[in-house]
């Protein structure tokens, strides 16, 4: 009887059990058709995945600055917060200029992202490739009257020495520190611009947007890689051999050397 | 209908996809799919309906695979849900190699004449200012805007069909117009999309009169700040750090 009674009680479990797993297949199922779980995987899923280049980043901050090749367009026309807020974004002043007055951004803002300072001498170079030499003070007191989409280069003007350069492609400081203008519609070889002015073509440069976001970029990445004058007049780089960022950093402010 | 079409040409890039994030400004709609890219289209405000709590299908989209989102582009009930459709077809997009655009100063690729009469749908102000001096004539359409340089709208099957190139904002696939305005440009030597709401499938539009697509990709490395932006009614000016235009040949 007492053996009868247990063999009952093991089949009645064997049952409920069977029951249980049986009621269990039938939930998952209905769990994955319902989109709130299934969305929670994905988004748990995503949680492993490698950060992204920009998490990665040391931030610029916390970066030893360099020497660098400051873009004049984009050290002037504040397009977002980074290096400049609102409140202390470019404002352009008014000068006199060949009997007129006319709006200008001190040279100032662009001589700023300069880390070696003025000395000496400046010199210039024109987009017909002729240069001129110019006292480092005379560069320093001059004023940047420009169209960010104009194709027609900046006019820097000197309203106490009246100096006067009107066809401004770059101007080079005795340190080997360069304010490079980009016109709306211009397009520069990332190699040859460093070729340009003298610099290591060998080594890894750092560019750097206005934004402080930065991406470094090796010898091979120039060599196909392009300095744009865009027609909104920002200058944006690509890099089509480069991976980080799709290759691209737009709003560059200026490339620097990397220790 | 051109964007079944396109929409064929987009599947292999959406399989296997799912949207990650969504966000609906008042200007611009920014998606994000699981691969980490980032689609960006226009909201036509003037053709959604109007009302609160009408579009539950936004919130629903999240986590759905992109390729039953991308679907709404032909089967969304209104221009809402068509442009969500567009920012998941433009974030799947990148899985292509495209060219950048203008390359060497050559706009979308194109070569504008001095004779040329440029027809422009969907008003472009730097386009305009661009082509204003190199072409002969520019004449603009759009129903959207408010602008003494716009041409009345009623004025598109007369006009359309005399210029040598056409603009077309990739907003008419949002709102259903292509179709009919690719008819009217019959003798337009080059007709080019542009914009960020241009579904870039070049296989897709091969059928069709449609020969340069000129949209935009934009920088995934900057997704929060572009979700920021246009959360707060932002625009594409204000996007433009973020974008990265490309143009390629149908």
């Amino acid at each position: 009887m007492k053996k009868r009674f247990l063999y009952l009680l093991l089949v009645l479990l064997l049952v409920f059990a069977l029951a249980a797993c049986s009621s269990n297949e039938n939930a998952e199922p209905e769990e994955n058709l319902d989109p709130g779980p299934v969305q929670e995987e994905a988004s748990g899923g995503e949680e492993k995945k490698e950060p992204t280049y920009k998490e990665k980043m040391v931030p610029y901050d916390q970066l030893e600055p360099t020497e660098r090749i400051v873009f004049l367009q984009n050290s002037l026309n504040y397009s977002r917060e980074g290096f400049y807020t609102p409140e202390t974004k470019p404002a352009a002043e008014t000068i006199t200029y060949n009997g007129d007055n006319v709006e200008a951004y001190s040279l100032s803002y662009a001589i700023d992202f300069l880390t070696k300072g003025l000395e000496g001498e400046v010199t210039i170079t024109l987009n017909d490739g002729s240069k001129q030499a110019l006292a480092a003070e005379d560069f320093a007191g001059m004023y940047v009257s420009i169209d960010f989409t104009s194709e027609e280069p900046p006019v820097l003007y000197n309203p106490e020495t009246g100096t006067e350069i009107t066809d401004f492609l770059f101007a080079q400081t005795q340190a080997g520190e360069v304010i490079y203008s980009v016109v709306s519609g211009s397009v520069y070889n990332a190699a040859e611009l460093i070729d340009t002015i003298g610099w290591d073509p060998e080594v890894t440069y750092r560019y750097v947007a206005t934004d402080k976001f930065y991406i470094p970029v090796a010898p091979a990445e120039r060599e196909t890689g392009e300095i744009r004058g865009t027609l909104s007049g920002a200058i944006n780089g690509s890099f089509p051999d480069l991976t980080i960022a799709g290759g691209k950093i737009n709003d560059l402010l200026f490339i620097e050397m990397m220790n | 209908m051109i964007m079944e079409k396109v929409l064929k040409a987009a599947e292999p890039y959406l399989v296997n996809k799912t949207v990650k994030d969504l966000v609906i400004g008042l200007s611009l709609i920014g998606c994000q799919l699981d691969s980490g890219h980032v689609g960006v289209s226009y909201v036509m405000r003037e053709e959604i309906p109007r009302g609160c709590s009408n579009f539950p299908f936004a919130k629903e989209a999240i986590g759905k695979p992109a390729l039953e989102i991308a679907r709404w582009v032909i089967s969304g009930e209104n221009s809402l849900q068509r442009a969500i459709a567009s920012a998941v077809l433009a974030a799947a997009s990148y899985e292509q190699n495209l060219p950048d655009d203008n390359v060497q100063g050559k706009l979308f690729g194109v070569d504008f004449k001095a004779g040329d009469t440029v027809g422009m749908i969907g008003l472009i102000g730097p386009v305009v200012k661009e082509l204003s001096a190199k072409v002969k004539e520019v004449i603009i359409f759009d129903k959207g805007a408010e602008d003494p340089r716009l041409s009345p709208m009623e004025k598109q099957p007369e006009l359309l069909p005399t210029c040598d190139v056409v603009i077309i904002t990739g907003t008419t696939t949002i709102n259903g117009t292509i179709d009919s305005l690719l008819t009217m440009c019959s003798r337009a030597r080059e007709i080019v999309m542009v914009g960020p709401s241009t579904p870039m499938y070049p296989q897709g539009w091969q059928s069709s009169r449609l020969t340069v697509l000129a949209g935009s990709w934009w920088d995934c490395e900057h997704k929060d700040e572009i979700f920021k932006i246009i959360s707060l009614a932002g625009g594409i000016r204000q996007l433009q750090p973020y974008m990265q235009k490309k143009a390629v040949a149908v």
